[in-house]
């Protein structure tokens, strides 16, 4: 797994001399940002069946009470379902741009947090490990590596998601990383690695100074709406950052959590979900203000979801399918699959109703407009119309 | 073949050899064509597999090999950076102008991973990882806590044992076999001693025998953790350990078919570790698949031990570990196909002793030409542990070299994933150099004195002022984030004769989040040990406060302040078993689930008086002796009602001695039968005691497949079949089942507080259902001969909820260490010194320093070792 840089430092050092450069002419500039919850968001009491007899009896304590609860609509299998109401500042969005995908994942359930990221990441599951990144691929075959500043750049967390592509992959705990780093060295060298740690250092320093002076440009306070404090809302600002100063990285790695609720779920969840819709929210808010919504597709991913019944704990214990969001200008919004039974449960758990790489198939094709993609397989005609 | 002591067979097979150079060449080719067809592997014929010494294996081979001449202080140096550490000017003048041969012989002669400082005493005492379920949040939050720690400790051990070592080689060859048999400590569930496990195998075997390291590799819990063999069964087989077995631990991509990986998994079905006692191995015969499999063409009826066998066998084995060998300590350029040749048939050959493979590798000539110089690039570990060995200076906390370490990629336990850390551009990709330069500067700035100055000045200051009056020590644990700064804390003792307040003190080796981000997970927080000291008149101490004084946050990061531990005069306390206040407002639970961790402005309070005096009366209580007791009776599980037919409560006692026998553990299970007409009885399985449950079993009782025997004893039913089983136990066991059947109200009490069920009405139908159980029990012919009831031995008047787990182990033995460390040849040296000396061996080098301190730099010459430490050049080898 090598990610290499040197192609997204030589770049920045273009754009330096060329500020217009940000995105090669005629590539749209798309931003593609992948939301990871994680620690495994509790999907039942996301998007919660409040019809079905088992959802109560099984959460005795846990359950959410139906004026608790935004309805959204219905699913063959369970009757009504809705978004819990903590997060309610999204109700803009319910009938506009946000799609919600039920009974999202995989065979073969992987329990482990550890193992079960890795395979969200990669597009294997239970039976088949795999070890690149889902979208590098498409993404690489989208955008060559002298069109983009970075494939992708993770704000929190690891590569993980862009493991072993071979384009342009950065991870930047914070931009700030690169701040107040200067050239040092001046030296040549005959040596082969010594000439290319020289050109990567010299190149570091050169493009460190203009990202932060291409951020500048952009700087929080330019926001249309300021945005919320918080750890996860931070991550969504450095994004609108980069969105505002036109920097050329079509993927956005951002994580929240964690959402790993053994016990007291009562409390923890919906403080969880209230933050992630409020950071949620007001970027949305900034981009349609900045007039670039339609260029942003949000989508939020998780290991697994939680099990039905509560434990003992008031909390919930690991579990397998779950509900995934996607959002932006150009996403139908809806309720997309079918919510899993919650009479027909495996070891406790619901039984996924829509394979995760079928999303992937149709980000890839219709986001990065890869119609040959490895995803095809799974390709299901129920997310036909989810982006348009 | 036996061993050649003929000195004209050498000489016929030497010419032989040279016909083909790389001798087994040929068959390579020819195994290979048969391969494409077949998809089965030609395995190597047993003459392959003599058994020389490296002498005698070079003895017949046309190998070049390396002259045996004079070095110079530039080769010598080249040659130990490249398969050891940067060596500092000691290392390095006492080899100048001796020949090439006496260091090759002392290099082996040396190799030794034994540890230069003691374990990490946690290794020693393994804490209880099955029966969690009914422990409080806080307890279980703690237990992972202190786990995580461990590792923490682990890691600055290694860096410390790196430091220290005489044989850096032989610590480069630890670190390679650890990131070739990858167990990542995220990916073990907490096993902390399942990590150390692994790791002193590795350190056992690293210049072993291969064949040795394997079959332990196969058995070794993390690795079947890590990989999750632990869930490989025959009917269900999981490939994932067999898969990187085959690509990354033994043969490499391209050398097995899918069909081998499936095959080979089934002969891995039931290499489990166990759940109960210590972390060990475990053969689950009933998860076995004893029917044959076919691989590489051989038909069998393998298990893991064979499969190893097997992959011996295979003419690839031999070259993946060269080539991997090559990667590591010569060179990112592929090796050359006669060097490859050459070193696997020795490998084989010498019947896959590393140390003979590393006496041929050393000997030679490839791996002394010139034209591999500066062809690598050092890992993290190298160049921070190189860097510090060269300075000869311990003024860097250990806490923040581990921090560097983690910076710049290489975050000792944990590999991004199971193919390990990379190569060569993975290290000096943007992100990382800009910490590999971080780290140069901060040793530049250590040397000049700096790093003293700007980070650890107040702290210089505040501790002196005390220095007068203060005799006694208090050492405190703590790791941070920092935000526009670095956490500051007081602390402040209460006392018989008042309250002591230290001045504010700065934790410098929190992590800086506005640049690298939070931390990710608590294992990877940094540990750093600081000791104050205290003034004479504080006595009999009462409680002890850590005062996180000023907080701070933004939209770039968040500054915060964790508590691991605080020693006081030979007693060391877990923060965990403090009082915070007043905790976050917008975490109310906060401040209860984690104590240890100040998240927001506010105190840790250590009730320290109280908590010495009832851990005193726990042990008296521990002094009792009873003849049926154990440490702790568990309740594993509560069977869903709803289920029909057989329902239990599974219960194991954690250690039980009764009267003069003694179990790592016993389990048993309270049953009801509901299709059985209600039948209550106990069941014994012959799997859940260690060691077995009885002295002689019932012949009546159920035997498995497996000759695994289970038994019953009835309640309610008169039967002769449900009497019977009883009724043949030996007296001693009789004893024992009563004995277990007067614990009845105990398991009540468990069943009515526990959380380890699943469905909300369980506990209230067992609650009632023990009604009947206790009725049952309390008849005349179940009454033991026993004086007392079950004594159990965990602590009970503690508050429970604040014990992490063993806390007898906790607080007596485990000391919190010092920060300062040993560098290797001989004491650490003042900036001053070292000038000094290195003046004396550059004369006796007469050599100017560049030319050993870097045989490749091609600047104007350096006079200043700060200007080394500053170099570029220190990151290739």
């Amino acid at each position: 797994m090598d990610i290499s840089k040197r192609n997204f430092l030589s770049w920045m050092a273009m754009i330096a001399m060329n500020p217009s450069l940000s995105w090669a002419s005629g590539i749209p500039n798309k931003y593609l940002i992948l939301v990871e919850l994680k620690g495994a968001n509790d999907g039942i009491n996301t998007l919660v069946p409040y019809e079905t007899d088992n959802y109560q009896k099984l959460r005795p304590n846990l359950h959410l009470k139906k004026n608790k609860i935004i309805d959204v609509g219905n699913s063959p299998l369970v009757g009504r379902v809705g978004l819990a109401d903590t997060m309610s500042l999204l109700d803009k969005s319910i009938n506009q741009d946000l799609a919600i995908i039920q009974g999202v994942g995989y065979p073969g359930q992987n329990r482990s947090h550890f193992k079960s990221i890795a395979i969200w990441e990669t597009g294997g599951d239970g039976q088949n490990s795999k070890t690149a990144g889902w979208l590098t691929n498409s993404l690489e075959k989208r955008y060559s590596n002298d069109q983009v500043v970075a494939h992708g750049a993770s704000l929190e967390g690891s590569l993980g998601l862009f493991a072993r592509g071979s384009g342009v992959y950065i991870s930047m705990a914070r931009l700030n990383q690169l701040y107040g780093h200067n050239a040092s060295n001046s030296q040549t060298s005959m040596n082969a690695l010594m000439k290319k740690i020289i050109k990567n250092k010299a190149d570091l320093s050169f493009a460190s100074q203009q990202i932060s002076k291409k951020l500048s440009y952009f700087p929080a306070s330019k926001l249309p709406t300021r945005m919320p404090y918080g750890n996860f809302s931070a991550q969504l600002t450095d994004v609108l950052r980069v969105i505002g100063s036109e920097t050329a990285i079509p993927v956005m790695h951002v994580q929240h959590g964690s959402f790993d609720t053994h016990e007291g779920q009562k409390w923890q969840h919906p403080q969880l979900l209230s933050e992630l819709t409020k950071g949620l929210a007001s970027f949305r808010k900034n981009l349609i203000n900045m007039g670039r919504w339609d260029d942003v597709l949000v989508m939020t991913y998780s290991e697994f979801g939680r099990r039905v019944a509560e434990n003992g704990a008031q909390g919930t214990d690991h579990g397998a399918a779950s509900v995934q969001f996607v959002m932006g200008g150009k996403v139908n919004a809806g309720l997309y699959g079918d919510y899993p039974s919650l009479d027909k449960l495996e070891d406790g758990d619901l039984v996924y109703t829509m394979d995760y790489r079928s999303v992937y198939e149709h980000i890839c094709s219709s986001w990065l407009n890869q119609k040959n993609n490895e995803w095809q397989t799974f390709s299901d005609k129920r997310l036909r119309s989810l982006i348009s | 073949m036996s061993a050649c002591n003929n000195a004209t067979t050498f000489k016929n097979k030497k010419t032989n050899f040279e016909n083909t150079p790389g001798n087994s060449g040929n068959n390579f080719k020819n195994n290979y064509k048969d391969n494409s067809k077949t998809n089965s592997v030609s395995l190597l014929p047993k003459s392959a597999f003599s058994t020389l010494t490296a002498a005698e294996w070079m003895a017949t081979s046309s190998m070049p090999q390396v002259l045996n001449k004079p070095m110079s202080a530039s080769e010598v140096s080249y040659i130990l950076r490249k398969i050891g550490f940067e060596p500092s000017p000691s290392d390095v003048s006492k080899w100048i102008g001796k020949n090439r041969s006496i260091l090759i012989t002392n290099l082996i002669a040396e190799l030794d991973t034994n540890p230069v400082n003691d374990y990490p005493k946690w290794t020693k005492l393994e804490p209880r990882y099955w029966g969690h379920n009914d422990w409080p949040s806080n307890k279980r939050n703690a237990f992972k806590s202190a786990r995580k720690q461990e590792i923490a400790e682990l890691r600055q051990w290694w860096i410390k044992q790196m430091l220290a070592t005489n044989s850096p080689l032989a610590e480069r060859l630890v670190l390679f076999w650890e990131n070739t048999f990858v167990a990542a400590f995220s990916g073990l569930d907490e096993k902390s001693h399942a990590q150390w496990m692994h790791h002193k195998s590795i350190r056992k075997y690293a210049f072993g025998n291969y064949r040795e390291l394997l079959h332990s590799m196969i058995k070794d819990p993390a690795i079947l953790i890590y990989l999750d063999n632990n869930r490989n069964k025959r009917v269900s087989p999981n490939e994932n350990l067999a898969r990187e077995l085959f690509e990354l631990f033994t043969l490499g991509e391209g050398n097995y078919s899918e069909k081998d990986i499936k095959e080979a998994a089934r002969a891995l079905a039931g290499w489990h570790v166990s759940e109960f006692g210590k972390i060990s191995f475990l053969e689950k015969a009933w998860a076995r698949d004893f029917d044959k499999k076919k691989i590489f063409g051989v038909q069998k009826r393998f298990d893991g031990e064979q499969l190893i066998e097997l992959i011996l066998k295979h003419p690839k084995a031999s070259e993946f570990v060269v080539n991997k060998l090559w990667t590591e300590f010569i060179s990112l350029e592929p090796i050359p196909k006669h060097t490859l040749l050459y070193w696997s048939d020795a490998f084989r050959k010498t019947n896959y002793e590393i140390s003979e493979l590393l006496t041929v590798i050393l000997n030679s000539s490839y791996f002394w030409d010139d034209k591999y110089r500066g062809t690598s690039v050092k890992a993290p570990s190298e160049l921070l542990v190189g860097m510090v060995r060269v300075s000869q200076n311990n003024e860097i906390p250990v806490s923040v070299l581990d921090a560097s370490l983690a910076d710049m990629g290489q975050r000792l336990f944990d590999p991004p994933d199971v193919s390990g850390w990379g190569y060569g551009d993975y290290w000096i990709d943007a992100a990382k150099l800009i910490e590999r330069e971080q780290f140069q500067k901060l040793l530049f700035r250590t040397l000049n004195k700096e790093f003293m100055a700007e980070n650890s000045m107040k702290n210089i200051v505040n501790n002196r002022m005390l220095n007068k009056r203060a005799q006694k020590k208090i050492k405190l644990k703590l790791a941070g984030e920092a935000y526009q700064g670095a956490p500051p804390y007081r602390l402040s003792i209460k006392h018989s004769g008042g309250e002591w307040f230290s001045k504010i003190n700065y934790l410098n080796s929190a992590r800086d989040t506005e640049r690298l981000g939070r931390y990710k997970d608590e294992s990877q927080w940094v540990w750093e040990t600081i000791s104050l000291e205290v003034p004479n008149e504080v006595n009999e101490v009462e409680e002890i406060t850590i005062r996180f004084t000023a907080d701070a946050a933004g939209n770039g990061g968040d500054r915060n302040l964790f508590i691991g531990a605080v020693e006081w005069q030979g007693i060391t306390l877990p923060g965990s078993m403090g009082i915070q206040n007043p905790g976050c407002r917008s975490d109310s639970g906060g401040a209860e689930r984690h104590p240890d961790r100040l998240y927001c402005m506010g105190e840790l309070t250590l009730h320290w008086k109280k908590i010495i005096k009832q851990f005193v009366q726990e042990q008296e209580k521990i002094k009792q002796k009873s003849e049926f007791e154990t440490k702790e009776l568990v309740l594993l599980w509560l069977s869903p009602p709803s289920k029909g037919g057989w329902q239990s409560i599974d219960l194991m006692f954690d250690g039980l001695s009764f009267k003069d026998r003694y179990w790592d553990y016993f389990g048993f299970k309270v049953v009801l039968d509901t299709k059985n007409s209600n039948h209550f009885h106990l069941s014994f399985d012959e799997d859940r005691c260690k060691p077995s449950c009885f002295v002689s079993w019932p012949f009546e009782a159920w035997k498995d497949k497996l000759g695994l025997r289970h038994s019953i004893v009835s309640f309610n039913k008169s039967e002769d079949w449900a009497l019977r089983q009883y009724q043949r136990l030996k007296n001693v066991d009789k004893e024992l089942v009563k004995s277990i059947i007067s614990t009845m109200p105990k398991i009540r009490r468990l069943v009515a507080n526990t959380l380890a069920h699943r469905e909300p009405n369980s506990k209230k139908i067992w609650i009632e259902r023990m009604n009947e159980f206790e009725k049952f029990a309390k008849m005349k012919r179940w009454k033991p001969n026993i004086t007392y009831g079950l004594f159990e031995r965990h602590f009970t008047n503690l508050d429970q909820t604040k014990i992490i787990t063993d806390l007898q182990s906790m607080m007596s033995n485990k000391m919190l260490e010092d920060k300062k460390y040993i560098i290797a040849s001989g004491k650490a040296l003042l900036v001053d010194e070292w000038h000094e000396k290195l003046e004396t061996y550059l004369t006796l080098a007469s050599e100017p320093l560049e030319s050993w301190m870097l045989s490749h730099y091609e600047g104007p010459r350096l006079t200043d070792l700060r200007e080394v430490i500053m170099s570029p050049y220190v990151n290739i080898k």
